[in-house]
């Protein structure tokens, strides 16, 4: 009797003990994370057939220590921590962006501005060498500020391209360990059937919880209690105690666009990385969609000042009557062309190609992709999907239709079956931007030809000069060869509304007779007419020479009858005072160019800006959302596994007191043994 | 329900570094004023305001433009404003010396003074401004547009070109007047030919010669110069450049319009017969040309055997000074009306430019009184998370037992 007592005393101490132990070990990793409170199970002992035909309880033991875990709250905390990673990344290198866009984007703004203040001084006073050279060091900031700008957005690609190499590692690395733990926990299970490895298990969940911070993470328990993780949409990233790594290798044919791969014991496969989700594909995401777009917006609008102020240059003659040089490097040149043409290494054709910039207005800032199907060049925009098929190899040149501004050029070689290229229509156009103009007076102030307007005109009709394309040779046209070249218009018949126009060298010591009356045409260098509404181009020189410049008639050159027509007469208008191309360089400022002409400078890159700053603003949102959403998620979880403090002295103090019950039942079981053997004395 | 220590901490540390990320927030907008700071705080916003800091940059610049415009044209209306005064003294002159009584001499001295008013407008037309670039030699400035030539003619070496600036979205003006328009192209107050007396005995004078119908005038068929014969009894045959007749041998009556291949022309005064006038196609008269006429009629002394030529000399000399004093009146003029024009823009921007630094201003910058109260409510925010937490870990029963 007293021996069971004795027992029943020991089992409780014993179970009191264990309890005390769990409460210390709980109390102890109240701060660990992933920590699953544990629970000793208590059980009453069988009974014991005793005296009288009743069964005595024979105290009690400890079934089983397990820890408080409910899978379901679990993954659905993992769930959110994923999402969370996610959103939280790329907030935070959306929000990286907007500060250097809002920042750059103002420099750049700034440097437009005194370049065209620059430009404007020239207008009024073209033979300032002073201002001449203050405009070319503006032009080289601003090309400069291009410039620093693409390499920002290049360290931004370069750091998250670092990144994700190291979160490749460290996803490798929780591989390795929890292939280990796997293998620790079947080795257990295979040494004894009972208890759960429960601190193990914490502990492989906490892995499982870092991985799902990178990556979303699926997992499978078998019956052994081993687990078998799954990234992203399936891919498997431990089978068993097998531990799969992820490799990041160099991309084709950008290599700064890295590409996942995760690597087995026997092979390796390719990853979809935008559906890994966590950090890892917020990271990728912002390397391959948002940098890349806001480089394109970048380059485009480099390419489009570039384009303008080189044509404008291109119309006007310099202080020294040569005709402009380009400002800023040529858009066209053979590196820039080239470099538009990306070829991956799996290519077996041998096509070199390049893209020339025919219509700066019409360029977009996607991407493409010409794909060489057996018979013809099919070009895909990457961000519409729309196709079109350019046609066989072989022709050379090929226009896009409908017009995207840029032709693809076959350089040399012949493409082979289902090759691909990669064409990006801006590429490089901000990094290589730079001012080629060494001398300030190269900067074509001056106008080449003007027209003078006779006194005795009376109607509204107007000459302009347009499309200069040779100021020199235009100059040579209209004060060497033609020392007085007369265009004269008028209404013919009266009131019919259409106007004819003759061009004529009027000089008298250059023609032997002057030129006839209107309607003859004899002798003319170009003839022609148009009715009211419309305008005449004439091209100067005429065909077949190669026009050098042109002449547009507009309005409504009524005249007054064939004996005294409008008479313009276009002459050399060059002089160091002419700031007249100066002007119209300064012009360009407001007017559209990119964007089919519907954007000025300052107006695309505030649309730039306003895009990342929307982008950066709602990624702030999503991110607090889901931190609300996580926040919510681990609640749950710590409702059902956290460790509480007070609730564990509280177990402390109830366990300490069955300890010491316990204990008191010893003592009164050998106070009853000692009874006994007194009484026997 | 049940929370879990690691909940609590968790949950204010959440708390506090929000609240903390808050109150920084809004130092940030506090300190530089602005609402806006990058395009994240208003992405909306941010691109209304680019395009409000857009116009105003675009009205400092024409505020710059028309600066310069202001300057150069002032410029001009003093040179016309000063050649102005030299021609009406040079009128005086010419007027003064159209007395009988004076002697040789004394024409002779006024002739010194007339040359002296021809030098100086000379200087007006030569004239620089600040960069060193003569003014009125179009686009050709690095070389003195009037040069004196022994006669004392002047030639042109300038050329035509206009300069202009943008002092509005669509509006340029010039800033310089071009030399030939200024001071060559001088209407003739006779029309447009300039009459030469060959034989004039009776005195008359040619007042008005123009092209009435320029539709009919041919000049290829019928050239000028245009000789008037006057023959007995009292008719007048016109022939052209070529000896051919337009104007038949018919009876000329006094003051009659002669008409003829759309040429229209008026004499005063009775003419004799064998006299003869020719007249050559003249629509502008240089102004030089014209004091240089004054100059010489000046020294000419009137004698018995050119008295009648020279009183009709000095009556066409007199109305082609005045139209020269009208022209560069009405060139002051021109530069008074691109003052104007500046003017009234330059006070269109000052207007534009208060809006939109009023919609700049509503869109970019904070409500300082909402904004220290925000800040204020962070603040209070931020102190009751730190003071919940304080509270927070002095709540343990491992503390009372």
């Amino acid at each position: 009797m007293s021996v069971n007592l004795y027992n029943t005393g020991v089992n409780g101490l014993l179970a009191a003990q264990q309890q005390l132990a769990t409460t210390g070990h709980n109390i102890a990793n109240v701060n660990t994370e992933g920590f699953n409170r544990q629970r000793a199970e208590q059980t009453t002992s069988i009974g014991l057939h005793g005296g009288g035909g009743n069964f005595i309880g024979s105290g009690t033991y400890v079934q089983d220590i397990s820890r408080i875990y409910n899978q379901f709250t679990y993954k659905e905390q993992l769930n959110n921590q994923s999402h969370l990673a996610n959103a939280d990344t790329l907030h935070k290198d959306l929000d990286q962006l907007n500060e250097i866009m809002s920042f750059s984007g103002s420099a750049i703004n700034g440097s437009i501005e005194k370049f065209y203040q620059t430009m404007n001084g020239i207008a009024d006073n073209p033979s300032d060498l002073g201002l001449r050279s203050i405009a070319l060091n503006q032009a080289e900031i601003l090309s400069s500020d291009f410039r620093s700008l693409n390499e920002n957005i290049d360290q931004l690609e370069k750091s998250a391209n670092g990144e994700i190499v190291q979160i490749a590692e460290k996803i490798s690395q929780i591989s390795v360990e929890i292939a280990k733990i796997n293998e620790q926990i079947l080795q257990g299970r295979n040494l004894s059937t009972s208890g759960q490895p429960n601190d193990l298990l914490d502990k492989r969940d906490q892995l499982i919880g870092d991985l799902g911070k990178f990556t979303s993470v699926n997992t499978i328990v078998d019956s052994n209690g081993v687990m078998t993780v799954m990234i992203g949409s399936g891919a498997t990233l431990v089978a068993g105690i097998t531990s799969l790594s992820l490799s990041v290798s160099a991309g084709n044919p950008d290599p700064k666009a890295t590409e996942l791969r995760l690597v087995g014991p026997n092979s390796s496969v390719a990853i979809n990385a935008s559906a890994l989700g966590g950090s890892l594909a917020a990271k990728i995401e912002f390397r391959d969609e948002h940098l890349p777009q806001l480089r394109r917006e970048i380059d485009r609008m480099a390419m489009a000042i570039s384009q303008t102020l080189n044509k404008s240059q291109s119309e006007g003659l310099d202080l020294n009557a040569q005709q402009g040089l380009n400002l800023f490097t040529d858009i066209n040149s053979a590196a820039l062309q080239a470099g538009r043409v990306l070829s991956p290494s799996t290519n077996s054709g041998n096509l070199s190609a390049s893209i020339k910039i025919t219509d700066v207005s019409k360029v977009p800032t996607d991407e493409f992709e010409i794909r060489y199907d057996g018979s013809d060049y099919i070009m895909t925009n990457m961000n519409d999907g729309s196709v079109q098929n350019l046609g066989p190899p072989g022709s050379g040149t090929y226009a896009t239709n409908p017009d995207y501004g840029f032709e693809f050029n076959e350089l040399s070689g012949a493409p082979s079956l289902d090759d691909s290229y990669i064409i990006r229509p801006t590429e490089n156009s901000a990094s290589l931007m730079k001012v080629t103009l060494t001398d300030g007076a190269g900067i074509a102030a001056s106008t080449a030809v003007g027209v003078a307007v006779s006194e005795s005109n009376v109607s509204d009709g107007k000459v302009n000069i347009i499309n200069v394309t040779d100021p020199v040779e235009a100059r040579n046209f209209t004060d060497t060869t033609n020392k007085d070249l007369l265009v004269d218009v008028y209404e013919a018949p009266a009131g019919s509304g259409t106007f004819n126009y003759r061009v004529y060298n009027a000089d008298p010591t250059q023609v032997t007779s002057p030129p006839p009356t209107p309607p003859s045409n004899l002798g003319a260098i170009a003839f022609g007419s148009f009715t009211a509404g419309n305008s005449a181009v004439i091209d100067m020189p005429p065909p077949p020479a190669t026009a050098a410049f042109q002449i547009e008639i507009t309005g409504q050159p009524i005249g007054q009858g064939a004996l005294a027509p409008e008479e313009f007469t276009i002459g050399d208008a060059f002089g160091i005072g002419n700031g007249k191309n100066a002007t119209f360089m300064a012009l360009t400022q407001e007017k559209g160019v990119v964007n089919n002409g519907r954007e000025t400078f300052s107006q695309s890159l505030a649309i730039s800006t306003s895009d990342v700053g929307a982008k950066a603003s709602s990624a702030e949102l999503v991110s607090d959302t889901a931190e609300a959403l996580y926040t919510q998620a681990y609640n749950r979880n710590q409702e059902i596994s956290g460790v509480n403090l007070d609730e564990e002295a509280a177990n402390l103090m109830k366990f300490q007191q069955a300890y010491q019950a316990s204990s008191r039942i010893i003592s009164i079981a050998n106070t009853i043994f000692d009874t006994l053997l007194q009484a026997s004395r | 329900m049940r929370v879990s220590t690691a909940q609590f901490y968790f949950q204010n540390s959440q708390q506090l570094s929000n609240k903390q990320s808050d109150v920084n927030e809004q130092i940030g907008y506090l300190s530089s004023g602005k609402r806006i700071l990058t395009a994240k705080d208003d992405a909306v916003s941010f691109g209304t305001l680019a395009g409000y800091k857009d116009g105003l940059m675009n009205i400092e610049k024409y505020q710059r433009n028309i600066t310069q415009a202001e300057n150069r044209n002032s410029l001009q209306e003093t040179s016309f404003a000063n050649a102005e005064d030299l021609m009406q003294e040079l009128k005086q002159l010419f007027v003064q010396a159209n007395n009988g009584t004076l002697s040789n001499d004394d024409l002779a001295a006024l002739g010194k003074l007339a040359s002296n008013s021809q030098a100086q407008l000379l200087d007006i037309a030569n004239s620089k401004d600040e960069t060193g670039g003569y003014i009125f030699a179009g686009f050709q400035i690095d070389a003195e547009p009037f040069a004196l030539q022994p006669d004392n003619s002047v030639n042109y070496l300038g050329d035509s070109g206009i300069r202009q600036v943008q002092i509005a979205k669509n509006v340029m003006v010039a800033t310089n007047q071009a030399g030939d328009a200024a001071f060559e192209n001088v209407s003739n107050s006779i029309g447009d030919f300039t009459p030469n007396y060959i034989t004039n005995t009776s005195g008359v004078s040619v007042t008005r010669a123009v092209i009435a119908d320029p539709s009919v005038y041919d000049d290829l068929t019928n050239p000028p110069d245009f000789t008037f014969d006057f023959s007995l009894p009292n008719n007048l045959t016109v022939s052209d450049g070529n000896g051919a007749i337009v104007y038949p041998n018919t009876p000329y009556v006094a003051g009659q319009t002669i008409a003829f291949g759309g040429v229209e022309v008026q004499i005063s005064g009775n003419p004799l017969p064998n006299d003869k006038i020719s007249l050559a196609p003249e629509e502008n008269i240089s102004i030089f040309d014209t004091i240089k006429k004054a100059v010489d009629w000046m020294n000419t002394p009137q004698t018995p055997g050119n008295a009648v030529q020279h009183s009709v000399d000095y009556s066409e000399i007199l109305t082609q000074l005045d139209s020269a004093l009208n022209h560069m009146t009405s060139r002051r003029t021109d530069a008074g009306v691109r003052l104007q024009l500046v003017e009234t823009q330059d006070s269109n921007h000052m207007d534009r430019e208060l809006n939109l630094a009023k919609g700049q201003s509503n869109l970019e910058d904070i409500d300082f009184a909402k904004a220290v109260a925000t800040f204020e409510q962070s603040q209070v925010a931020l102190q009751a998370a730190q003071q919940t937490f304080v509270q927070i870990k002095g709540l343990s029963l491992f503390n009372y037992i």
